[in-house]
């Protein structure tokens, strides 16, 4: 297996608040990721790091084999869901979808092309036409999804994606999200504090607390061996 | 007192208030259309009895208007266009950047609104008379006038910046762009409104500038409305018809734009303009 992000010896300071210690971790290509930890505790910071918007005090960022440390966001190739999906509001759902590779320049046919090819896969192609605000909290999501998955970047950063949406939606999207990134063959690094979410969704969990890595691994391991309390929470919440 | 009759009390008010303060307005467009003994007979009357359309066009050609209104017009858009492009670039780091110094500019530039136009324009004047600036005059109002109402234009329009998110922009840097494509097409459309009314509301009030235009404009071909009225009162003044023709010419179509555009200034002001 090759490994499409690495972080060796990273550190991350605002100020005199160290926010992320000496965090070890490579994700390998085509696994799904999950962050997990109390509030807090770094998990936004590390995937806004991976993103490029944050930067890093020291220590290596590489994704897909290039050193990263000080290269753009926009030159990164990496798409990010946000918490508060982030569409935007101007631009009409087809729009928000086609943003990206409007930028890098895709002529318009082939964009309204890819458009509606992911719309399709997602279940927005009647909704193409509309704008954010005309829209469902579910349909954002799906759009947020999709505005992610149409320039097939080197990976998929998602934070608390699912947070803004009722239990029963949650549900489903969960295996939705699963679904879509075994289908696409993603690497997807995905945080949450909802632990079930991390054991079920995920094929590797890391497990966070005040900047540092407490215990990775597969759910099964985390759930049989805890290394602290929060493990514990976790595999307790689980049953 | 029960809730309606409250309401109806603070209606009441809100009229008389309204009253006082628009009755020196109704004052000059019934003068305006007042005859030359109508407009001295006591007691006053409060409508025309013999309406003189005739005034507005002999006030236009005798003062010539159309030059001051002319002059008016290039100050304005002059001062709104320096404040819009120097001040939303302004507007826009205070709105994103959070530091002591930050603090300081915004705590400098509030201190530049409080000095009054009638005391900045001295050290203007001499500044301006030494860098020779006085043989531009109207650039040099129009200058002035960026200086004095600047502050005014970056706190409203900052307030816009910080009310669109900043995940917008995050997001637009991860979909591929620099962070200077990501301001012209994520934070500015989706702040243009705030933006547009923002300069609306300094054109108005470039347009009726009156402090340093009278200071640093000598040519009378030069000179906008606000001093041409000005200049047309003196100590026996007593063709009130004409100035309040006059007045009312000037003013008018400011009023117009305002009534036209109030829905939008108000929720623009009030909601940081976004959807
Ligand atoms: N811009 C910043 N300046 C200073 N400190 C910051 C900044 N951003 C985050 N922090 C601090 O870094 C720590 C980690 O924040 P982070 O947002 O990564 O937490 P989190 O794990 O995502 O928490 P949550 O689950 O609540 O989202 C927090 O203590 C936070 O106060
Ligand atoms: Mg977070």
């Amino acid at each position: 297996m090759t490994k499409q992000i690495e972080l060796s010896g990273v550190n991350k300071y605002y100020g005199a608040f160290h926010a992320l210690k000496n965090i070890e971790l490579s994700i390998e290509k085509g696994s799904f990721v999950a962050l997990v930890g109390p509030s807090g505790c770094g998990k936004s910071t590390l995937l806004r790091s991976l993103a490029g918007l944050e930067s890093i005090s020291t220590g290596d960022l590489k994704i897909a084999g290039e050193l990263m440390n000080n290269v753009p966001p926009r030159k990164r190739d990496i798409a990010m869901v946000f918490q508060s999906y982030a569409l935007y509001p101007h631009m009409t759902v087809e729009q928000n979808l086609t943003y990206s590779l409007r930028i890098r320049g895709v002529p318009k046919a082939e964009a309204k092309k890819a458009a509606e090819e992911v719309a399709a896969t997602t279940g927005l192609s009647q909704l193409l036409g509309r704008y954010p605000r005309e829209l469902s909290g579910g349909q954002r999501q799906r759009v947020a999804m999709s505005r992610a998955i149409i320039r097939h970047p080197k990976a998929f950063l998602f934070d608390e994606p699912l947070s803004n949406l009722d239990a029963a939606l949650r549900v489903h999207m969960r295996k939705e999200i699963r679904t879509l990134h075994d289908r696409l063959g993603a690497t997807s690094v995905y945080v949450t504090h909802d632990q079930i979410e991390a054991m079920t969704m995920a094929d590797h969990v890391v497990v966070m607390k005040d900047g540092v890595i407490e215990q990775q691994g597969a759910p099964l391991e985390l759930y049989d061996r805890p290394a602290n309390r929060f493990v514990v929470v976790s595999s307790v919440h689980r049953r | 007192m029960s809730d309606t009759n409250r309401n109806r009390l603070m209606l009441v008010i809100a009229i008389i208030m309204a009253a006082i303060y628009l009755f020196p307005l109704y004052w000059m467009y019934i003068t305006a259309l007042k005859s030359g003994s109508e407009m001295f007979a006591t007691p006053p009357s409060f409508w025309p009895s013999e309406p003189q359309w005739a005034t507005y066009a002999f006030v236009w050609e005798s003062r010539g208007m159309g030059r001051y209104l002319w002059n008016s017009l290039v100050i304005a858009f002059g001062s709104v266009t320096l404040i819009t492009v120097l001040g939303v670039g302004c507007a826009y780091v205070l709105a994103r950047y959070r530091n002591v110094w930050v603090d300081i500019g915004l705590f400098l530039i509030l201190m530049l609104q409080v000095l009054p136009a009638s005391l900045m324009i001295t050290p203007i004047f001499v500044g301006f008379s030494q860098l020779g600036m006085l043989n531009y005059p109207r650039l040099a109002v129009i200058i002035a006038i960026a200086a004095k109402s600047m502050p005014f234009f970056v706190v409203l329009v900052r307030a816009t910046f910080m009310a669109v998110p900043q995940e917008l922009e995050e997001a637009a840097l991860v979909d591929g762009n620099c962070w200077v494509g990501a301001f012209f097409n994520i934070v500015l459309p989706l702040a243009r409104n705030g933006i547009l009314v923002s300069a609306i509301l300094i054109f108005m009030q470039a347009f009726g500038e009156f402090v340093y235009s009278k200071s640093i404009i000598q040519a009378v071909e030069l000179q906008p409305a606000s001093v041409g009225l000005n200049s047309f009162m003196g100590p026996n003044t007593n063709e009130w018809n004409n100035i309040m023709a006059y007045a009312t010419i000037y003013v008018t179509p400011i009023l117009a734009i305002f009534v036209l555009l109030q829905r939008r200034i108000v929720s623009g002001l009030t909601s940081g303009a976004i959807k």
